[in-house]
């Protein structure tokens, strides 16, 4: 059989059927219900849609309300420094982007680094010398614009020895298989004693700032042992942070 | 749509309804759901006239949308169709009713033990008289899936045709 005797045998299958059920109004008239339908839909599902935005806005300020407090620092998303609310919760982490050409706005009171009580700055605060004054919110954020994005921020102390007048921040820094502490201090006198007095294995590099008023150390100290993270690029970063004082 | 617009859809509904119903009902293998798959087919143009630019399309416009309606309609649980032996509607003896009857009768029957994309493909090909190429825009698919098949198609449909149409096993 070849294909015309198919064709012609589809043909003659298909050939006499009963009339049609159907049509061109009733066409007509289903086509327009449908399109009502879709209408309906789609104003139905805007609807839906501007209720679920509106539910999300409320839900999320409430919660930004409640995680967010006010002048709270982070750095590129990534470094948050270890300044934490007088409660001693840490809100890095729900942050979702930077935040950091308001050091004014951070909170007048902080607590002070090696600090006993409410407001400490993390439960490894009993092995922090005393002196190194309050974290101080533009340090942190001078500093944290220097640090590549290296992973979540932890809050820890820096186990340095400061002079009286001191202001200075640490983060918590991962650099690959490295990690510790990157801690910068400006203080007002340019003692030795916190370099030589920092943890074994620590590097610094030091310097005036640009007004003079300051001396500052940036050190990178190791959190385990071995070497501490960044150790090549301390000079860079104390450069640029002393520019911004 | 304006008056313009109707008046058109209008002669193209006269004219293309039968044939569209004809290719719905080897299709499907059932006057009724072909009535109704045909009506979806012009609701859906109706609804798109004026967005189809061009008007030497409109055949394979309805074309894709009835062959889609009906492969959906065979994939939904309540309706999906199965497969069996035995045909359920057996073409009587050429002495009760004459040869022509019996013969579409078994044709038709025999479609419905096809699977349905490959149904479309037989459709299209033998009773549109669609090309490999046109077959192929139709269903959204290459020439080779089109020609694979067709081949599947006819061999399938032989199967289910046993001896009933003699001259049909040495089709390709």
């Amino acid at each position: 059989m070849d294909e015309q005797r198919l064709s012609e045998l589809f043909q003659a299958a298909a050939g006499d059927g009963p009339p049609a059920s159907f049509d061109e109004a009733d066409v007509a008239a289903a086509a327009k219900k449908v399109t009502a339908r879709r209408r309906s839909m789609i104003a139905g599902g805007g609807g839906l849609a501007v209720v679920a935005i509106a539910v999300g806005l409320l839900l999320g300020t409430g919660t930004f309300g409640h995680t967010l407090p006010q002048g709270s620092a982070t750095a590129a998303g990534a470094l948050v420094s270890p300044r934490t609310e007088t409660s001693g919760r840490t809100f890095g982490h729900a942050l979702a982007g930077p935040d950091v050409g308001t050091p004014q706005s951070f909170p007048s009171s902080t607590p002070m680094q090696g600090g006993g009580g409410a407001g400490g700055v993390g439960p490894a605060a009993g092995s922090t010398r005393a002196g190194c004054g309050p974290t101080d919110g533009q340090l942190a954020v001078a500093l944290a614009n220097e640090l590549p994005s290296v992973g979540a921020p932890t809050a820890n102390p820096a186990s340095v020895a400061c002079a009286a007048g001191s202001r200075s921040v640490t983060f918590l820094v991962r650099d690959g298989v490295t990690s510790g502490y990157v801690i910068a201090v400006l203080s007002p006198t340019a003692s030795n004693s916190l370099v030589s007095d920092a943890a074994p294995g620590a590097h610094s590099f030091q310097g005036p700032s640009a007004s003079g008023k300051w001396m500052v150390f940036v050190l990178s100290q190791p959190a385990n042992g071995g070497a501490g993270p960044l150790v090549g690029k301390l000079d860079t970063i104390q450069a640029a942070v002393a520019a911004q004082f | 749509m304006d008056q313009r617009d109707e008046q058109e859809f209008a002669e193209f509904f006269v004219a293309r309804r039968d044939a569209v119903r004809r290719s719905a009902y080897l299709l499907c293998g059932d006057w009724h759901r072909a009535d109704d798959f045909a009506q979806t087919a012009f609701v859906s143009l109706h609804r798109h006239w004026r967005k189809i630019r061009d008007k030497g399309a409109l055949d394979a416009y309805v074309r894709r949308t009835l062959v889609r309606a009906v492969i959906d309609e065979s994939r939904r649980p309540w309706r999906r169709e199965r497969f069996t032996d035995d045909v359920p509607e057996t073409a009587t003896g050429a002495a009760d009713i004459g040869d022509s009857v019996a013969t579409r009768a078994a044709l038709v029957a025999a479609l419905r033990q096809v699977p349905p994309r490959q149904r479309a493909v037989l459709v299209l090909r033998f009773l549109e008289g669609l090309d490999v190429s046109g077959v192929a825009t139709a269903l959204g698919c290459s020439e080779g899936t089109v020609k694979s098949q067709t081949a599947r198609g006819l061999a399938a449909l032989r199967t289910a045709l046993g001896d009933t149409l003699d001259d049909l096993r040495s089709a390709s």
